[in-house]
């Protein structure tokens, strides 16, 4: 503790006020009888015990001592004479008051503590030495005093001389007292307390009005203060922090296998008031960076060097500015290095990009190519599917498309696989791509994170694939119109318009919510997403923060993430509905073609419709032509049916964008929105989900 | 695994089309014109393009068009071949016929030479095919109004149909201008002919009328009478801007099929017509210096008759079957978000009332390889009912020249025509149902 007892740097010791010794030194001298109360005094009848006693005792009380006269009853008791007159015992009231404190505070010096509290402890005992150092000049004067009283004459004996009085030693005490109080309370305040709590209570002293505590407090703060700043010292240069009583106000979370979050917290409570939030949040930061950039991304050298070249020691009071602008160097300094390392070693924003490109569907070729490889096979039962056709798959649809160029870092993350099997569902239903993102951007790429891409690219995949069968749908049957299909004409060209026309318009509405979710949702969050990635000071917080933003953004306005999912009514169930009512109607489609295949194969000159007329009626199947018929109108009014219901849904969104999805789809009037179908209530819980 | 698309060029007016789209594709895709690529281009190796669903690659990694070169005479495959990108063709993809006449302006010349030479063609054609992974489809260039282009193309559509049936068959057709008298006094017997296939055997005709290019060519480049050469270059801006979202991958429209999808809901209504804007300096010599872009601007103007690459007359009821906007460059969703309001806001654009419709929107990159001042730009492919006036001038023209049985001697020199004209009434028939088609489907009883 060679440094507490450094002198508290220029302040003057509040202890012995400069008038206090100079009475000490004079008063000796200045043995004159002259007023009324020095002659009342002296013709007092002398008191047991004598003043005599009391002042010969009393250095030792001061002290904390026991004596005879004013014994200690306990800590916090004195018992006093009780033969005084009055007076006297009040005076004594006034005296044993600081040798009560004292003893108070002693115990209170030697209570276990963190290492704050441990400075605070020796800060006080460094203050109880200068209390101790005056007792023993008011010992000093009190002896010198009774030296001459017993060299004095005898008449004068068991009367005080006036020189060193019981009612001096309370002026000399007057101002040691208070600051024995004050420490008192500030000790009594913080016995509980360790760390940024015990700091904040001595710093709510530092805005007394009074100038004395304010000065007394700050003065005890630069003490107390300097395992805080030796905290703060290792953890804004080197990420980490020796706090074995949990005093800083970082502190490791409860996630002990993380590399980020929650590997470190702020423990509110424990942040000193003088720094300010801001600054919080960039020491916060700045040893979180430089912990994660040793152990998550292999740059403990740099951060030993960070270290050395920075490292700075800090002090309560040190001139304004000095600490806010070390801690900002040392911030951005390794934020940039942080967010370097991710976009350069790591490959960051390419990752990010690939995510888009292959989860999000926005690599169309790619994504085209493999759903054609795919689809017979997804056709198929779920547990006729085999990982290394998948694999092998993807990597021919990689190779056939402008995915060959990406970079191998991607390329490897990239894989297909299947779902969790459950009893009888089909391809379609279990395949999944998946992008593996390494660590360190996992922090980045979490858990959450890859939920959430996995749920988009489920809805995109299903929605590509509708679009999909829908396309081979069509070109069946336009291809089919110059061949086949015009020589049966007579027989199925109604039911062919009326397919055409479904066909289309369910072509119209993939289409139109395929533009919606791609551009209007996720090309203008991406571009947010990059306007975020692209700014200067990004932490890797704050990079987590937009990442996962974007992606709320997404799924909300792809009508994913609304509160109300999973429910009958939900957008997104709806959405559901009507693909699987689009996947029914390709199936009929496909029952359509392949009966006007067969029409056309029976008839005996296929060719030339006219010349099979007369045997045709007799052995066409008009019961399966009818039931066919019948399903693509019913399927078609189906469709009808949950788009209107859809639109007016949509029509009541509180998002803009979602509001324009149904003026698109119903760009023309076409459908009949129905307008008063909704309640109030679901009007307000439509606002409140979004 | 490209989506391939073979390029067919047949007759005079095909193959100068053509040559000017190879031209605009190599500048795009950074090839030189011996078909290697440029080096030399601050851009040289970005892979954002696909090459491969217009061109292959030979042995020595030359970029060679997939593409058919057919005339019956040899002068504009001659001047193609003695031209600065001459090397790009593959020899074995061309067929010039020997003798100088060609096909005479005759239709049934033009047909006729292609059934002697059926062998020959589809040997190419197949050949061509068999080098393509996953076919998506042809595309056919060529005039209706000649010999060649229309009799041969005829021919080439029949068979394309019947030899690759799930083949997906577009053509870019020009259409005879209108309004003036032409050279070609039997023009509205091989237009009607040659219409009788494309709509029987086309799934897509992008027509092209003369008569609009040169206005548009005139407006553009402020010139009197603008050379084929200039009309031309416009045809192939239109075809290159048509083909960007297959060669530029993004997340829509990365087949023909989903692209055509959109436009064409029944087998005959497939007449498309084009609008392109802004025509400036880069893609056009001396065109007009250029305008402020903005998406709702072209847009706009994209909907604006004038800008149509074919003049056809609106009537009352005349409406958008589908429309699909293709933009090039910085477009920001909002914008079109913005402008889509804006049109049905302002009712710029008329839909059918028998089935949703909208303004479909492809947002793509522009080419990395070409500096271009404009910011954005902006093609309209449109499926709109009024494009039957065309047909329906045809037929009218037909109908007198066939009232006086005139200039039919030369047809009945061919095995077609021998035995009676009942192919051209039978070709008449077609294109009067076509047009009942389409007025048709300007009522809510299309369906019905």
């Amino acid at each position: 503790m060679s440094e507490a007892e450094r002198d508290p740097g220029g302040s003057p010791s509040p202890w012995i006020p400069d008038s206090a010794v100079q009475s000490l030194t004079t008063s000796v001298s200045a043995v004159v009888l002259q007023t009324k109360a020095d002659v009342l005094a002296l013709n007092k009848p002398p008191t047991d015990p004598s003043e005599t006693k009391l002042l010969s005792d009393i250095p030792f009380t001061l002290q904390g001592l026991n004596t005879s006269t004013l014994p200690f009853v306990n800590s916090n008791t004195i018992s006093l004479p009780n033969t005084l007159p009055l007076p006297t015992i009040s005076i004594l009231h006034s005296l044993v008051e600081p040798a009560l404190l004292y003893k108070h505070l002693m115990i209170f010096i030697e209570s276990p503590s963190g290492l704050i509290g441990q400075a605070f402890r020796r800060a006080i005992e460094k203050e109880l030495r200068g209390y101790l150092s005056l007792v023993s000049k008011i010992d000093e004067e009190i002896r010198k005093e009774l030296e001459t009283e017993k060299t004095a004459q005898e008449w004068k004996r068991g009367w005080s001389l006036g020189g060193v009085t019981l009612r001096k030693c309370i002026y000399w005490l007057r101002e040691p007292t208070i600051i024995l109080r004050l420490m008192t309370d500030m000790a009594d305040k913080c016995k509980d307390k360790n760390g940024g709590r015990l700091l904040n209570v001595l710093y709510s002293y530092t805005y007394h009005g009074d100038p004395f505590i304010s000065d007394f407090a700050s003065r005890l703060l630069k003490d107390v203060s300097r395992p805080f700043y030796d905290f703060l010292q290792q953890w804004i240069y080197t990420g980490d922090v020796r706090d074995p009583y949990l005093e800083f106000f970082v502190q490791r979370g409860d996630q002990k296998d993380a590399f980020w979050d929650g590997k470190y917290v702020i423990e509110e409570s424990q942040v000193p008031t003088f720094i300010s939030d801001e600054l919080v949040q960039k020491i916060f930061q700045t040893g979180k960076s430089l912990d994660f950039i040793r152990m998550g991304c292999g740059g403990g050298d740099w951060v030993d060097r960070h270290g050395t070249e920075l490292s700075r020691a800090f002090h309560y009071g040190d001139p304004d500015g000095e600490i806010e602008v070390a801690i900002d160097t040392a911030y951005r300094k390794t934020v940039t290095h942080l967010m370097f390392l991710l976009t350069t070693k790591f490959k960051l924003k390419e990752h990010i990009q690939a995510l888009k490109n292959y989860l999000l569907l926005g690599q169309g070729d790619f994504v085209a190519i493999l759903m054609e490889l795919l689809a017979p096979s997804l056709e198929r039962p779920a547990n006729t599917l085999y990982r290394h056709n998948l694999t092998s798959t993807l990597e021919t649809a990689i190779r056939g498309s402008n995915a060959q160029y990406s970079i191998p870092e991607v390329l490897r993350n990239l894989d297909a696989r299947m779902l969790e099997l459950s009893h009888g569902e089909i391809g379609w239903d279990v395949f999944t791509l998946e992008y593996k993102v390494e660590p360190p951007l996992d922090v980045v790429v979490n858990a959450y994170a890859t939920r959430q891409y996995l749920k988009i690219f489920n809805f995109l995949w299903r929605l590509k694939r509708v679009g999909f069968v829908l396309d081979v749908a069509w070109r069946r049957s336009i291809t089919g119109a110059r061949g086949i299909l015009s020589y049966v004409k007579d027989a199925v060209d109604l039911d062919w318009k009326m397919a055409r026309a479904c066909c289309s318009e369910m072509i119209h509405f993939i289409c139109q919510l395929e533009y919606y979710i791609l551009y209007e949702v996720i090309e203008s969050s991406w571009s947010e997403l990059q306007k975020e990635l692209n700014k200067t000071d990004l932490t890797l917080d704050h990079l987590i923060e937009v990442h996962t933003r974007y992606l709320g953004n997404i799924t909300h306005k792809g009508l994913l993430g609304s509160a109300r999912a999973g429910k009958e009514d939900s957008l997104i169930h709806q959405l559901h509905e009507i693909l699987k009512t689009m996947l029914s109607f390709t199936d009929a489609i496909d029952a359509l073609y392949n009966f006007s295949l067969e029409e056309y194969t029976r008839r005996p000159t296929a060719g030339s419709s006219s010349l099979g007329d007369n045997d045709k009626s007799a052995a066409m199947d008009t019961d399966l032509h009818s039931s066919i018929s019948t399903r693509i109108k019913s399927l078609k009014a189906n469709f009808h049916f949950l788009v209107e219901k859809l639109l007016g849904d949509l029509a009541y969104q509180s998002d803009t964008e979602m509001r324009f999805l149904g003026v698109r789809l119903n760009f023309n009037e076409y459908y009949a929105v129905p307008r008063h179908r909704k309640t109030t209530s679901d009007a307000v819980r439509a606002q409140q989900s979004a | 695994m490209p989506r391939e698309i073979i390029t067919i060029q047949a007759g005079q007016c095909g193959n100068q089309i053509g040559s000017k789209f190879w031209e605009q594709l190599c500048l795009e895709h950074g090839i030189s014109p011996d078909g290697n690529l440029r080096t030399d281009l601050p851009t040289a190796g970005t892979t954002a393009d696909r090459k491969d669903v217009f061109f292959y690659q030979s042995d020595d990694t030359r970029y060679i068009p997939r593409a058919l070169l057919f005339d019956l005479e040899p002068r504009v495959v001659n001047g193609i071949l003695n031209g600065p990108y001459a090397k790009i063709y593959n020899p074995e993809n061309i067929y010039v016929g020997n003798d100088g006449g060609g096909a005479g302006n005759i239709w049934a010349s033009g047909y006729r030479a292609g059934e002697t030479l059926a062998d020959e063609l589809m040997d190419m054609l197949d050949r061509e095919a068999d080098g393509s992974d996953s076919l998506e489809g042809f595309m056919l260039l060529h005039s209706i109004a000649g010999g060649t282009g229309s009799g041969l193309g005829s021919y080439l559509l029949e068979r394309l149909s019947d030899r690759f049936p799930k083949k997906i068959v577009q053509t870019y057709s020009v259409f005879p201008a209108s309004q003036q008298v032409s050279e070609v006094v039997v023009q509205p017997y091989n237009s009607l002919l040659s219409l009788k296939r494309l709509t029987q055997y086309a799934d897509a005709v992008t027509v092209l009328d003369n008569a609009a290019l040169s206005r548009l060519a005139a407006d553009s480049l402020r010139v009197q009478s603008p050379t084929f050469d200039q009309t031309n270059q416009l045809v192939a801006t239109v075809m290159s801007a048509s083909t960007t979202t297959l060669r530029y991958p993004g997340y829509m429209h990365n087949d023909l099929v989903s692209l055509l999808a959109s436009l064409v809901p029944t087998p005959r209504c497939h007449y498309l017509m084009t609008s392109y804007t802004p025509f400036t300096a880069d893609l056009v010599d001396q065109a007009k210096s250029v305008r402020k872009t903005t998406v709702l601007d072209v847009m706009r103007r994209l909907l604006q008759p004038k800008n149509r690459m074919v003049s056809t007359q609106q009537s009352a009821n005349s409406c958008f079957i589908s429309i699909l906007n293709i933009i090039q460059g910085e477009a920001d969703p909002t914008d079109v978000h913005k402008s889509l309001l804006r049109i049905r806001e302002r009712g710029l654009a008329t839909f059918i009332p028998w089935g949703p419709a909208s303004i479909q929107v492809a947002l793509t990159k522009k080419s990395p390889y070409l500096q271009v001042s404009n910011r954005v730009s902006g093609l309209m492919l449109a499926n709109h009912t009024s494009i039957a006036s065309l047909f329906k001038r045809i037929l009218d023209q037909y109908d007198r020249l066939r009232k006086r049985n005139a200039f039919l001697e030369p047809y009945k020199k061919y095995p077609m025509f021998e035995d009676g004209l009942e192919e051209f009434d039978d070709a008449r028939e077609v294109v009067e149902d076509l047009i009942n088609e389409y007025r048709l489907a300007e009522t809510a009883q299309y369906l019905a």
